[in-house]
Parts: C-alpha cells; structure tokens; sequence
C-alpha cells in the first residue's frame, strides 16, 4: 500500500549535498564545437551567461576516481565508458564479478560497486551530480585568452599549425556551487567511496599541466558525505579479484 | 474535476529528445510532454515506497497511475497559460506573427468559420495578407499566450551542448565519444531586459478531491528531488515545480458555444452577398480542436479524424443528428520518454496538435456536460499521458482575416 502522505519512509531519503569548490588558478572547461566565442576551446557558460563546470564532467571524474580506488581495495570493477566494456556485458574484462555483493534487486545479471553507484546501460545512476555554477555575474569579469601550442616532443619545437586558444576564466578565487544527489537506492557504502574520490580531485577541466583549473574544496560541503565505520568497514573488507 | 496547476521553471538545461523516424535521436522537443512528468512523478514515489517490484501497487498509487481513471497529466507548454494555435490561423508567408511583433506584421487571423461558409455556399475560399495587398498566407503553428489584450507566441530557445567522452585509462579526451545533444534553453533572453529563466505551465486533473490534496501537497514537498528527460545523473533535467490547486470556477464553455454560434450565423449573413442560401434553423455548432497530439483509432485502425461515432463513443452520448461539418488534421510521429530508463518508447502515429474538427448537432444542450468533461480528459488513446487534449470553441476562431491580431 502506498500512502503519498507517509512518503518518504525512514530510510528512503534522497541525501543531498552541497558541493562548494573553490578555484585557485584560472579555469578552462572547454567544449570543443561550439561557436560563439574566438577560442578553439571556449569556456563552459549556461544560458545566463555564468560559468559553469558541467555536471557530465564532474560526474565523470568522480567514477574514474571511484574506480581506481575501488580497484585498489580489491573489487572487481569494470571498464567505462565503453558499452561493451561494462557491467553487465564486460566483454574481456577479467575479474570476479559473479558474487552476492553484485547483485542488485530487481535487475538481471551482475553490477559492480562503481556501476551501483554511477549506473551502466542497464542500471540507471543512483547518483545524480547538478552543474557547479559560479554565482559572479557575467559583468564581473571577463574571460582570458590564452594561447597555447603543441609541442613536438620529439624534436622539442613548436609546431606552428597546432597554435589554439583556450578561454580561461579570469585567475581570481571564484567559487562554485552544486549539489550531489544520492537517491534513495544509493548504497551505503557510496558515501566513502565519493568523499574519497572528491578528495582525489584537485583539478578540474583542461590543462591542469598549464595550472589551469586547480581548485579546493569547501570541507563544511564535505561534512553530510561523512561515511559510517559499517561503511568503511564493507568497502574494506575488499573483493579480492 | 479537481485540477492542479503546474508551473516549471528550468534550473539546468532539459535533454527532453523527440524521436522520428529516420530523424536526428538527439533532437530536442518544443515543451515538456506530459508522460515525462508523469514518469518522474511516479518513478519518484516508487524510489521513495521501497516497493517490491513484483507486489500490486495499491494505494494514492494505484488511484493516480494505474486505475480505470487515472489522474491526467497534460503537456507543459512554454509560457505561461499557452495554448497551441489551431490549424485553420493563416499569416503573411512572408513576414508571418502576431501585429504586436513587428511594425510591419500584418498579423494572424482564423478562417474556420469562412471556410465552413465558403465549403456550404460552394464558393472558393482563397485567403490573401490581411492587410489587402494579396500577399500570400500560410499556416502559423506555435504556442500563443494572452499578452494584454493581445497574443504573443510563446517558445523556448534551444541549443546544443556539446560532451567530451574521456578516455580513463589515458585520462584524455577521445575524439570517437565526443557527443553533442540538444537542449531546451534554461534562459530566454529579451529585448534590453535581464535573461528570464524559461517557465512552462500545465496540468493534473483528477477525480478525487482528498487525493488532489494530497498530491499537491507531496510534489511542493518534494518537486526538489524531480528531473525531467535525459542525461538527469549528469546535471540536466532540474526544474522547480509549483503545484497549486485551481479553484473550481465554473466553465466558461456554455458561454463559448453560445458566442461561437452567434458569430457563425452572423458570418453566414455576410457571406449572403455572394450566393444565397440558409442554414439549417435546427443545426447548432461546435468546434473541437486538438491542443496535444491525439492517439485516434476507428475500429481498431489508426485514423486522423474524430468521426461522429467516436465522439458518441467517447462521451457516451447518443447522438443520430450529429455530422462532422469540416475537419482539418494533419499527422505527426511521436515516441514517448521512458524516465527510468533514459530511452525512447515506440514511435505511435498521432493526430497533430492544432488539428480542428467542426460538429454540427440539433441537440446541442445534451452536449454541454460531455464537451466540459472532455476538455479536462482528452479523447482517443494514452490520455492520461497528455495526449487527446482539446479546447471545444477557441475564442481564437472568432478572429476573422479583417481583424487579424
Ligand atoms: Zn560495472
């Protein structure tokens, strides 16, 4: 029986959380394609004109980091974002993904912890991760030009047709705020996992090798990702491939 | 009938795709269709209800989503009490909208009405540019909304956003996943005014007062926690939903069919000057036009017009004196959004939104109770996603060609 008024039950909460970074260098979060600006690479702006670190790209840098960690507690995870490559196909992928811990109600086949948390063809994303908007109006401030080349390792010289730009935002500590969504079908356990991973991000967007894009964050946002021991305690025990 | 308004304001771009045949998957629709909210209404509640997939689903459930008569979830149209224009408003091909958008504009005019005399009297109906230069006229399909005591169109602006695929293992961009997707705008920029941020309106309409209560209360509670479309996990899809109960006002449709008619005889007089001929003094008209795309089907086969038998069908109402006078449809392809799922649907065949269909009846007081239902419910099939929605007698038919707007 579903009484709308009793919703949501104990326990079946979305638990979100309010992500704030800070940037310490000059950010490029390129989209190659679009037109509208001079730059090869132009910064990333949503229809108000604000800067904004999309939420696709954050999200793909949490799983990425999500799956390094994972993999070195000894979890099978599979390989993204290639289709054939994740759970629950895997083609080629060694490992043992054929265990109780894999299974998910309600869906075929079995999912490691990172699909658990990030989805996969089949599994829909229990996480749900919001853009980073930069509340300075766009009067604030104006983006930088920068200019970059391609350098031919091999022979150490600059290759003159690969000269680009890239739009950058201006170097001053501008901050970004977000949120992260762990829907109610969230494991436990992703807690520990995500607030690692934020932890293993220091930068963001392109060119971090030309000090672009480094950032802080906030760890007031951190504080409702705080696991439980229980929580450390199953990503500890490790799945020993 | 109990009703809820629905007001969405966009907090992020929405990724809510179209599908046709043979067309671009990524193409982005022109409003928010009533299944997608539907969809994540009740995806949301059953996140929340910790439901065993395979148990009956009782319960404000059951009643809202799977009963005989389930609530109803109209489409949510940009703007903010739009309508869509019926297939029978003509403007300039040349420089086509409404007059208080241009200087030049010579604006937009209905021709039902003429067309139903022109079709009756057997004389050619051939329709020029408004303001009598024989400019030529065509179509002019869209959302309109009230703008003092005038229209405007109302729409949403698009784009289209352009994603890297990263390739972990060597952490860099791959050229080979690189995707683009089209969005509905978050922000509609104006003329030397601030960017507004993109609303749509729409409505719930049910049967049970106490449940309407309680829905309207549950989506304030938790419109925080709905996204719409696709690519929701990535950012996309944020909306903040207002839901308000409508207050009961009695229907203005009695009114409507009274004026419709009188306006109608008074344009057969006109029309005297070139033929003369009368109508019948019995016959009384109403016209029904499309306001969603319409899931028709006559015995078992697809069709495109609403014939006299699926109307009494529909509405249960005997009626051997109802004819079908003039209709004008055309038909589209649409797919449905699967929320869950982040897929297309199958593609169904569907009467256009806009399409207008002109009854005639000497019974028409019998009508009355049946046509008010009908503009909440919708007629054909998957009605309760949206689809089938009509407004009986739009006042926009009384906009003649010498008083375009
Ligand atoms: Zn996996």
């Amino acid at each position: 029986m579903i009484r709308l008024a009793e919703l949501p039950l104990q326990g079946r909460t979305t638990a979100s959380v309010s992500l704030t970074a800070t940037l310490s260098s000059a950010l490029s979060v390129g989209s190659g394609g679009s037109s509208g600006s001079l730059a090869d690479k132009p910064i990333v702006k949503d229809a108000f004109g604000r800067l904004l670190i999309p939420g696709s790209q954050l999200k793909g840098r949490l799983r990425h980091e999500c799956e390094k960690l994972a993999r070195g507690l000894g979890w099978a995870i599979c390989q993204s974002p290639d289709p054939n490559l994740m759970c629950p196909k895997r083609e080629g992928i060694p490992g043992r993904f054929e265990r109780e811990e894999y299974r998910v109600a309600g869906y075929e086949g079995s999912h490691c912890w990172v699909c658990q948390i990030f989805g996969n063809p089949t599994l829909p994303s229990r996480l749900w991760v919001d853009d980073l908007v930069c509340d300075l109006s766009p009067e604030g401030y104006e983006e930088a030009l920068r200019p970059g080349v391609t350098l031919n390792r091999r022979r150490q010289t600059a290759e003159d047709q690969r000269l680009y730009f890239i739009e950058t935002s201006p170097a001053t500590a501008l901050k970004f705020t977000g949120s992260l969504h762990l829907l109610p079908d969230c494991p436990s356990w992703g807690k520990a996992l995500i607030l690692a991973a934020l932890h293993h991000i220091h930068a963001l967007g392109g060119s971090k090798s030309a000090g672009l894009g480094w950032l802080t964050w906030d760890p007031q946002s951190l504080v409702p990702l705080q696991p439980t021991e229980q929580d450390w305690a199953q990503l500890g025990q490790g799945g020993w491939v | 009938m109990e009703t809820i308004q629905l007001t969405l304001t966009a907090e992020s771009p929405l990724a809510i795709g179209r599908q046709k045949p043979g067309g671009a998957i990524s193409e982005a629709q022109d409003y928010i269709p009533g299944s997608v909210i539907r969809g994540a209404i009740a995806g949301l509640i059953l996140s929340q209800a910790q439901a065993n997939p395979h148990a009956p689903l009782e319960g404000d459930f059951a009643a809202l989503f799977t009963a005989a008569q389930p609530a109803v979830f109209t489409n949510a149209y940009p703007g903010s009490q739009s309508k869509v224009l019926p297939a029978t408003a003509l403007s300039s091909k040349n420089d086509p909208g409404f007059k208080d958008s241009g200087k030049d504009k010579t604006g937009i005019f209905d021709t039902l009405i003429d067309r139903f005399c022109s079709h009756k009297l057997g004389i050619p109906f051939d329709p020029t540019e408004p303001d009598g230069s024989g400019g030529r006229v065509e179509p002019y399909r869209g959302f309109y909304q009230p703008k003092g005591s005038q229209y405007e169109m109302a729409s949403t602006g698009k784009r289209l956003l352009t994603r890297v695929g990263i390739n972990r293992r060597r952490a860099t961009a791959a050229d080979q996943i690189l995707y683009s997707l089209e969005v509905m705008n978050e922000g509609q920029p104006r003329k030397e005014q601030p960017i507004r941020a993109t609303t749509f309106n729409g409505k719930i309409y049910l049967r049970d007062a106490k449940l309407a209560e309680t829905l309207t209360r549950y989506i304030q509670a938790n419109a925080h926690l709905l996204r719409l479309g696709g690519s929701v996990s990535r950012g996309l899809g944020r909306v903040r939903i207002e839901a308000k109960p409508q207050s009961s006002t009695p229907s203005s449709l009695p009114q409507r069919l009274t004026t419709f008619n009188k306006k109608l005889q008074e344009r057969w007089q006109a029309w005297q000057i070139f033929a003369s001929a009368k109508l019948p003094s019995d016959r009384q008209y109403f016209a029904i036009g499309l306001q969603s795309g319409a899931i028709l089907r006559d015995n078992w086969q697809r069709t495109t017009v609403l014939s006299p038998a699926m109307l009494q069908e529909e509405t249960g109402i005997e009626d051997g004196s109802l004819c079908l006078e003039l209709a004008f449809s055309s038909y589209d392809y649409v797919s449905g959004w699967n929320a869950a799922w982040g897929l297309f649907k199958d593609v169904d065949l569907v009467t256009s939104p806009g399409s207008v269909f002109l009854f005639s009846t000497t019974q028409l007081d019998r009508w009355i109770p049946a046509l008010t239902d009908l503009e909440q419910i919708g007629v054909g099939e998957r009605t309760s996603e949206g689809f089938g929605q009509v407004e009986v007698c739009s006042e926009f038919h009384l906009h003649f060609w010498e008083n375009a707007v």
